[in-house]
């Protein structure tokens, strides 16, 4: 089978001696920052990206995507044991897990945790590695209509699913649509808002903005808001857990990777939202769901594994329709893009090596996660120890080596400094920052699409609405947007939203 | 209830007046661009009628907060003290980096962040300066060889 010898070709990739190196440092650095507060998979992966520009692009992305699933890994090793949920997708494991170390069952709720995340990562990148191929034979036949209601629906969906207000959210998006105009126009070759600056006419690194909306301005919230000084933490006495925990979780384990698998697909759709979706299910679905918020083992293994399997089936659009459905695959599009990768359909047939590279390496780092992180789990828990007036200056120096390091020019330091004071004032202001990620990966995009299929018909703006793909792309845009008007699913919006990583 | 706050406290009302500001001058600068016909959009079309839905956006935005169900949020405070050091911090890097290299600028940049945290002490903030000296000469001018210049440029020549 074709599927078969894809992995093969990816298991030769990964095995080898540098990109084992890769992935472990990206599982390390991973399980890291997500066991710290105050600095998320975001922040870390703009801070390395520079860093990449050296590496070969597989080892690059290989590692990357270790700090993102890694990260899940070390969000809920803390969420259990001081109720400090490092990351937004283990705030729900904190419920149920913090209790259970409290009753002195912290070591079972890490096992259950790690297994259950270990499976359910398994089966996302299964899903990831299925459905590409499909996926991608489908993507091929897109034209530029298509890829232009493809961007908007995307958009869309991202927005609707995963932040608060949707009229802030969608302003956010043209703002970053518009920053992503700023540079040379490739049709015409005329720079666009440069305001005569020569650095400005190869237009703004998304580093830059990346950096001072999730790095520096999650420093600036953090100062304002003191520390939280409770650190209690849990001896932890046996690390395996009882048959009947197993007996409990196994079921809870396969309802969360299914429901994670397949809110990772979506656009919008992430370990955070996962995670949430999965507790909720539980609390419907479990017979033990009266137990759930006093330390019952479902309410750890059903997020845990659902945060796990979509952050690996969350690739699924990004790598096949080169569409990010969230911030950090929009770093992922980044990240291919420095490396002269153009992401999209393309990518599976011109970079084998890279895509199914990719995918294997995503077993071998979450089984990586789970033979480093049970035996290291006293260290990780020591780091959190170091006060953040530590950290902050280690956070900001990479930020500005970083930044500096991408065309050795300080000027971009500079302007990581005015975008961090317009990202603090947009985030005062309750806009939320992703989606103006999004927004400014895709602009350039989506207007390079949006002319190509007006030439194409000859400047008739319904072609649009004339092919039937991108119709229904567009309508499925719409319907998006009105089903988030209603005024139930406003609702529960209002309680679910949460940045997604 | 409302009759003691001033509008002009309404965090959202701010909000749409940045959009509208950030719509209109992007509009703005997008005239001076060609718009092209249908078949052959110049640079100018694009960039224009997303500024002009920006100005939209921020227009209702801006009103619905003047309305009895708009978000009562106030605008927030901006801690100042930490904000500025921070950004000043970074600037300060990136203007002793060029004339002074590497060390200096990483003292500087840690030294004035570290003033943001309530909890600054002398002691704990050069031993942090000094660690992250060591650590990034190994990551970055060793490790990566990136080419970072780590004395002062002038001192190098002599």
């Amino acid at each position: 089978m074709e599927l078969f010898s894809n992995l093969a070709l990816g298991f030769e990739t990964a095995l080898t001696l540098q990109n084992l190196g890769y992935a472990l440092i990206g599982c390390l650095l991973g399980t890291l920052i997500g066991v710290l507060p105050g600095i998320g998979p975001l922040a870390t992966i703009s801070m390395l990206l520079p860093i990449t520009y050296a590496l070969p692009p597989v080892s690059a992305l290989i590692m990357l995507a270790g700090i993102y699933y890694g990260a899940q890994y070390g969000g809920s090793t803390t969420a259990i044991l001081v109720n400090v949920p490092g990351e937004a997708s283990s705030v729900m494991t904190s419920l149920d897990g913090y209790e259970m170390a409290k009753q002195g069952r912290a070591g079972s709720a890490l096992a259950i945790a790690a297994l259950g995340s270990l499976f359910a990562g398994c089966v996302g990148t299964l899903v990831l590695a299925a459905l590409a191929g499909p996926m991608t034979v489908f993507a091929l036949k897109f034209g530029p209509t298509e890829n232009f209601a493809l961007v908007v629906l995307g958009l869309c969906g991202a927005i609707v699913l995963a932040s608060d207000s949707l009229i802030k959210s969608i302003a956010m998006v043209i703002f970053g649509l518009l920053l992503g105009l700023v540079g040379i126009d490739v049709n015409s070759g005329k720079p666009r808002f440069d305001f005569g600056i020569a650095e400005l006419a190869d237009g703004i690194g998304f580093i830059t903005i990346a950096l001072a909306f999730f790095g520096i301005a999650e420093i600036l919230r953090n100062l304002e808001s003191p520390e939280d000084t409770e650190k209690f933490t849990s001896k932890i006495t046996r690390l395996w857990p009882t048959r009947q925990d197993f007996r409990r979780a196994t079921p809870a384990v396969l309802r969360g990777t299914a429901l994670g698998s397949l809110l990772g697909v979506l656009p919008g759709g992430g370990a955070a939202l996962s995670a949430f979706a999965a507790y909720m299910l539980e609390r419907k679905v479990s017979r033990y769901a009266n137990e759930l918020g006093t330390g019952a083992v479902e309410g750890v293994a059903a997020p845990e594994s659902a945060n796990n399997a979509a952050s690996q089936t969350s690739f699924v659009p990004m790598l096949t329709l080169g569409l990010p459905s969230n911030g950090v695959m929009a770093l992922m599009v980044g990240a291919m893009t420095i490396h002269n990768i153009q992401p999209g359909p393309q990518v599976m047939t011109s970079n084998p090596t890279l895509f199914w590279g990719l995918i294997a390496s995503m077993w071998i780092g979450n089984l990586m996660l789970v033979i480093l992180n049970l035996p290291l789990i006293g260290i990780w828990v020591k780091l959190l120890t170091i006060p953040y007036r530590y950290l902050f200056p280690a956070i900001l120096t990479f930020c500005v080596i970083g930044v500096f390091s991408t065309q050795n020019n300080v000027f971009d330091i500079y302007v990581v400094a005015a975008f961090s004071v317009l990202a603090m004032i947009v985030l005062k202001l309750g806009f939320p920052p992703v989606p103006l990620l999004l927004g400014f990966i895709l602009g350039p995009m989506m207007e390079e699409h949006f002319r190509t299929a007006l030439v194409l018909s000859r400047g008739d703006f319904l072609v649009f609405f004339k092919h039937p793909i991108s119709l229904a792309l567009l309508i499925t845009a719409a319907l998006l947007l009105c089903l988030v008007l209603l005024p139930r699913v406003r609702k529960g919006r209002e309680q679910a939203f949460q940045e997604d990583a | 209830m409302s009759g003691r706050t001033s509008i002009w406290d309404r965090r959202d009302l701010w909000a749409g007046i940045l959009l509208v500001a950030v719509g209109g001058f992007f509009a703005y600068q997008s005239l001076q661009y060609e718009f092209g016909a249908p078949t052959t959009l110049g640079p100018g079309f694009f960039p224009y009628w997303l500024s002009m839905i920006l100005c939209v956006l921020g227009v209702i935005i801006s009103l619905s907060s003047l309305t009895a169900s708009g978000s009562t949020a106030k605008v927030p405070r901006v801690h100042w003290p930490s904000t500025l050091l921070i950004i000043g911090s970074i600037i300060a890097f990136g203007v002793l980096l060029k004339f002074f290299g590497l060390l200096v600028a990483l003292l500087a940049l840690v030294v004035l962040s570290s003033m943001a945290d309530p909890g600054f002490g002398w002691r704990g903030t050069v031993v942090t300066a000094l660690v992250l000296m060591a650590l990034c000469w190994a990551i970055f001018v060793k490790g990566l060889e990136l080419p970072l210049p780590l004395l002062p440029p002038w001192l190098e020549k002599v």
